[in-house]
């Protein structure tokens, strides 16, 4: 080991550049990393924002074209995975099957309504992934199944 | 060991080396603010996205409330 060389580096310099350089490359590795997994995490929870903007508007869309004459009290729906079933889509008795996103599971459905009037609405529960949200949308007749035409 | 000459033929001196640690750290820095500002963003828009059905569902609630 040279104190001192104008032909190359000492020991003691190599060993400080080396502890230096991976100093640098471990933050660099570190930060890049972190960046990374943030990036990763904000593009799933963007993916499911999406999903979740899709279905809410899939639902709202579908309850707003439900026009479910006064008269008519016995009224369901059917939910099951990622498929709703509407009667009396657009007026007519007919089922309207809508389907949801990928990745979309209907947890629970449940009809708004007085005993007795035809339903005014729907609150639709379902999880994308393990998170559960839920949408409220009035039916289409709404104001129709108040007021006896 | 070259301290502080620049250009010279000798090889690196202390000034690269420095040189090149501060250009390494504003690289850095500069890829932390890329990747903060885009999570920010992302962030806002899953709010804005929420906030928005929040509205939405709470108009739904108020119709359904006058309604029962």
């Amino acid at each position: 080991m040279r104190s001192d060389s104008e032909n190359g580096f000492t020991f003691i310099e190599v060993l400080v550049s080396l502890l230096i350089i991976s100093l640098v490359g471990m933050v660099l590795y570190a930060s890049f990393s972190a960046g990374f997994r943030g990036i990763e995490k904000s593009k799933a929870e963007m993916r499911t924002a999406v999903r979740r903007l899709q279905t809410d508007s899939i639902i709202r869309s579908a309850a707003g074209s439900v026009r479910i004459p006064y008269w008519i009290t016995e009224y369901e729906i059917t939910a099951a995975g990622e498929t709703l079933e509407f009667p009396w889509y657009d007026g007519e008795k007919e089922i309207k099957t809508v389907r949801l996103p990928s990745g979309v599971v209907i947890d629970k459905s449940e009809l708004v309504r007085k005993d007795g009037e035809a339903p005014f609405g729907i609150r639709i529960t379902y999880k994308i992934g393990k998170r559960e949200y839920t949408t409220s949308a009035a039916f289409g007749s709404f104001p129709a199944g108040k007021v006896k035409l | 060991m070259l301290i502080l000459r620049r250009g010279s033929e000798d090889g690196y001196s202390l000034v690269d080396a420095a040189l090149s640690i501060f250009i390494a750290g504003v690289v850095l820095l500069a890829v932390c603010a890329l990747v903060s500002a885009a999570l920010r963003f992302s962030l806002r828009t899953v709010g804005k996205i929420d906030s928005a059905i929040q509205t939405e569902n709470a108009a739904a609630e108020k119709v359904f409330s006058y309604a029962e």
